[in-house]
């Protein structure tokens, strides 16, 4: 897929664990994995509002666009 | 994703208690009709006692089983096994299933429905299988002792494919 969630790298650059930002943003390790993986349908407004408040960032250095071709 | 979706062929279970049925009204000894009575509870009450038991998995999923309606689908996901099966466990009692026993290690998750006017109950049955990174779902709904499910299974499969594609929704 085109869309790349980069929440792995932000995740690193605040030395943040994937367990402490589910604990944080009150959602499942399983459904962040997924997110973390790319492998999510969408993402609601809201779950990318608590992540970019709790990660103190903005939505393009979450989600980012690669043209495959 | 690939899909692949089988029925039992259930047209020879119905067949034969018919001409049995048939059979036991034509004939003089109407004493006859308990047999096959007989036979159809004891088969009945085999299958509420081994319901939740997860060795009567065979028992439930054989092909060669003309009591048990059942259909079985197969997904293809691009999904690691461990991350799948803990999506699946979570979504299990959203799609209205009772999961009564789950193996992370051998993939293996075994739900049950409630009671309904169509139907005694249906058995779930999934196992996660892992390929080169992606994870095969074999998906088994069995009912409990019906020749038809009355779309049951069908609507078993589709609250679940339903609830998944939903929970893909973060």
């Amino acid at each position: 897929m085109p869309i790349i969630v980069n929440l792995d790298i932000m995740l690193a650059r605040r030395k943040m664990s994937l367990t402490e930002l589910s604990q944080r943003l009150d959602i499942s390790i399983v459904n962040l994995s997924i997110l973390k993986q790319s492998k999510s349908k969408a993402i609601r407004f809201s779950t990318l509002e608590a992540i970019c408040k709790v990660l103190d960032c903005q939505p393009g250095e979450i989600l980012e666009y690669k043209n495959d071709s | 994703m690939k899909e692949s979706i089988s029925k039992s062929k259930n047209g020879a279970g119905i067949i034969i208690i018919s001409l049995l049925a048939f059979g036991a009204i034509l004939s003089k000894n109407k004493e006859c009709l308990l047999i096959p009575a007989f036979i159809i509870t004891l088969i009945f009450l085999f299958g509420i006692l081994t319901r939740r038991s997860s060795w009567s998995k065979p028992y439930f999923t054989s092909k060669y089983n003309i009591f048990v309606a059942k259909i079985r689908h197969r997904e293809e996901f691009d999904f690691p096994k461990h991350l799948l099966f803990e999506k699946l466990v979570e979504i299990m009692p959203e799609a209205g299933f009772k999961i009564r026993k789950a193996n992370e290690d051998m993939g293996d998750i075994f739900a049950t429905t409630s009671l309904t006017w169509f139907s005694w109950g249906e058995n779930i049955y999934i196992s996660l299988q892992e390929v080169n990174g992606k994870t095969t779902l074999d998906f088994c709904s069995a009912c409990l002792f019906q020749f038809s499910s009355w779309g049951k299974n069908e609507s078993n499969y589709d609250n679940f494919m339903d609830e998944f594609e939903k929970s893909l929704i973060i």
